[in-house]
């Protein structure tokens, strides 16, 4: 009971923190206002710019980094528990790169539909994603079990190979089309509005919560294959409910904002530290550090080159790549 | 006795069948492009070369050093691969897989920034360094005390340290405006090779080519398993190191003047290995040969597919190597069940 409340108490930290850094990041940019303005903008009207650069320009950019964030955790966060692989991420297994190519395809060959891309794209992504996950599974489906050695490797291939075909056809793209395919390939937020974030919220206001919920079966299916279905959990079926929930968060935010990789990586194992591996907190946990990375990376990048800005998905790289080679350095896989 | 005469003349067979397959692969190369040209053209070009024919610019100019570099890249790609399978008993040792083109791309763009006017002999320095730093990283943290890192590890490794110079470089291009140039010379491309980049890059890597091949008894030795190589009296470090040196040199210089080309590396020497059997101077002579050929119609290809814009050829192999290298997870279960 004490352990739940401590757990509580550092949920509430991490919420402010998450709260205060998207206070810091809207005053993070080219224009430089002040903290007062930023907080009366907020409430109510101000003067006309204050209220054009916080409404219409930074505080959609911020919610979606927000969102693709908090998507990504968990999705990272379900992926590593349902592979068993602290390894696992959403970009590391290729399901960005699937993803990301159906967008492509869908960007490319259907523009007789780009009037409703706010429904289609992330389908696209979706069914990009659950390609990649189906591939992999029937890929790492070895001797009877679910290597999860070759669903990592499966994903390393799987990514390489869908990048390079995205390159194949994006060459064929004009010039100005290329910027900016190169641009959201990075992972970025750049230039998102209210239209970006109104078509992911409604779909993580459904998947957070049903994969919230799962979270009991989570910490059942850790125990590995034998053990869950000896303490009677449905572990394949309970398997692909999971993977697909994961898959529909990661290719949500991936319609939005591109490849990010390795948000899903990093975010799980930092709450690890603070919430342990009981999945009730660790889900929850691991949003809100994704939350946290994602703001504070777009901050970041724009403050770090003024008047120039550096996409999101660099600066994550950027931090996590490194703590990737630490965590496989820990691990003996 | 007869099998083995027959073996050998095989193997001059198919040495010489690859010999002609690239000349005549290089030959329709020039011939092919958007310019349009013909067999008799392309000849006149070479023997007869007339400066004010735009064509016999476009050939002698944009097309040959093209192509010659893909020979030169392709055979330095896939010789690199094969020493660097032989010394670490990697199967999956490609240069993209172990963050060395990434590491070589990182450097690169660092150049470009901090000296805009670099000569390309530095770009060539920069880029060897790049490469042993990504290589060292791969190494340094994917190995983790263990003498021989499981190939899972470095391949794990690898993407991460790719990842990690790739958005550097990244970084850089997008804060200084090289964007559009580096990307699609990050994806490996042959786009835009000339003459001056091959005369400086040539005497390297065609040095490094030959004491490449020179490595081939002692990688045979060597594939025994360490402990029969020492028993054999080969000096197992010196090998590795001069495997090691040659390799890189091999992979700086590529990326120096084609960009980042992955998976060729990898899927070359096992083809060889197919074709010449497990004598390692068979593998690495037909390596060399079987990465020109692939390169020149890989660079055919990317420069046909989507004519007149150019598809990095790196993006090609790499459409190419990915099935190849998944296939070879489930060959290594194989041997890994049989042990």
């Amino acid at each position: 009971m004490k352990k739940n409340s401590k757990a509580i108490i550092a949920l509430c930290i991490l919420l402010v923190t998450v709260f205060v850094s998207m206070v810091l990041s809207l005053n993070a940019g080219y224009s430089n206002l002040p903290f007062t303005k930023i907080i009366q903008s907020l409430f109510g009207a101000v003067d006309q710019e204050t209220n054009l650069i916080i409404h219409k320009l930074r505080l959609p950019r911020i919610l979606a980094a927000l969102l693709c964030g908090g998507g990504l955790g968990l999705s990272g966060c379900v992926l590593q528990s349902v592979t068993r692989n602290p390894l696992a991420d959403p970009g590391i297994l290729g399901i960005n790169a699937g993803a990301g190519i159906a967008v492509l395809v869908f960007m490319v060959f259907f523009p007789q539909l780009h009037i409703a891309s706010k429904t289609f794209m992330p389908i696209f992504a979706f069914i990009g994603g659950m390609l990649v996950v189906f591939f992999l599974y029937t890929f790492a489906f070895r001797n009877g079990r679910l290597s999860n050695t070759y669903f990592l490797l499966g994903g390393i291939g799987a990514a390489a190979g869908i990048q390079s075909a995205m390159l194949i056809i994006s060459t064929g793209v004009e010039n100005s089309n290329f910027q900016m395919l190169s641009r959201w390939l990075a992972g970025s937020v750049w230039g998102t509005n209210w239209n970006h974030v109104l078509t992911i919220l409604p779909y993580l206001l459904i998947l957070i919560p049903i994969t919230v919920s799962r979270a009991k079966n989570l910490d059942v299916l850790i125990l590995g294959e034998e053990p869950a279905a000896g303490l009677g959990l449905k572990v394949e079926y309970e398997r692909r409910l999971l993977l697909f929930l994961a898959v529909g968060l990661a290719a949500a935010c991936i319609a939005v904002c591109g490849g990010l990789s390795f948000v899903g990586l990093v975010s799980p194992h930092i709450a690890k530290r603070i919430f342990g591996v009981k999945h009730r907190f660790l889900l929850t946990g691991s949003v809100l550090f994704g939350m946290l990375l994602c703001v504070l990376s777009d901050a970041v990048g724009r403050i770090i080159i003024q008047p120039l800005e550096l996409p999101v998905g660099i600066i994550v790289s950027i931090i996590s790549a490194p703590y990737f080679l630490y965590l496989l350095r820990k691990q003996t896989v | 006795m007869q099998s083995k005469i027959t073996k050998t003349w095989n193997r001059k067979l198919l040495l010489l069948l690859l010999g002609i397959s690239i000349i005549a692969a290089s030959f329709l190369s020039v011939c092919i492009g958007v310019a349009g040209s013909g067999f008799a053209e392309v000849w006149s070009a070479i023997t007869n070369f007339n400066p004010a024919s735009s064509i016999h610019q476009v050939i002698m100019e944009l097309r040959l050093p093209r192509v010659v570099g893909a020979v030169l890249v392709g055979a330095a790609l896939a010789l690199s691969g094969a020493i660097m399978q032989g010394i670490g008993s990697n199967p999956f040792a490609d240069t993209g897989l172990l963050g060395i083109n990434a590491g070589a791309g990182f450097m690169v763009s660092l150049g470009m920034v901090l000296f805009a006017a670099a000569s390309f002999r530095w770009v060539m320095l920069l880029s060897f360094l790049g490469a042993a730093m990504g290589v060292g990283c791969t190494y340094g943290l994917g190995a983790a005390g263990g003498k021989n890192a499981a190939p899972v590890r470095l391949l794990l490794a690898g993407a991460a340290v790719s990842a990690f110079f790739t958005a550097l470089s990244q970084g850089l291009s997008l804060a200084f405006g090289l964007a559009k140039d580096l990307s699609f010379w990050q994806a490996g491309s042959l786009n835009g090779i000339t003459w001056e980049q091959i005369y400086l890059v040539s005497p390297w890597m065609l040095g490094a080519i030959v004491l490449g091949l020179f490595l081939g008894p002692s990688l045979s030795v060597l594939a025994l398993g360490e402990e029969s190589a020492v028993g054999l009296g080969l000096p197992i470090q010196t090998v590795r190191l001069v495997g090691i040196i040659v390799s890189l040199l091999l992979a700086g210089c590529s990326v120096s003047i084609a960009g980042g080309i992955s998976f060729l590396g990898l899927i070359v020497p096992h083809i060889a290995r197919f074709l010449a059997g497990t004598d390692y101077r068979g593998i690495l002579l037909v390596s060399v040969l079987i990465g020109s050929l692939v390169m020149v119609l890989a660079d055919l290809c990317g420069r046909m597919i989507n004519a007149p814009y150019d598809t990095p050829v790196g993006a090609l192999v790499s459409a190419i190597g990915v099935p190849f290298f998944l296939a070879l997870t489930y060959r290594k279960r194989k041997e890994a069940s049989g042990r």
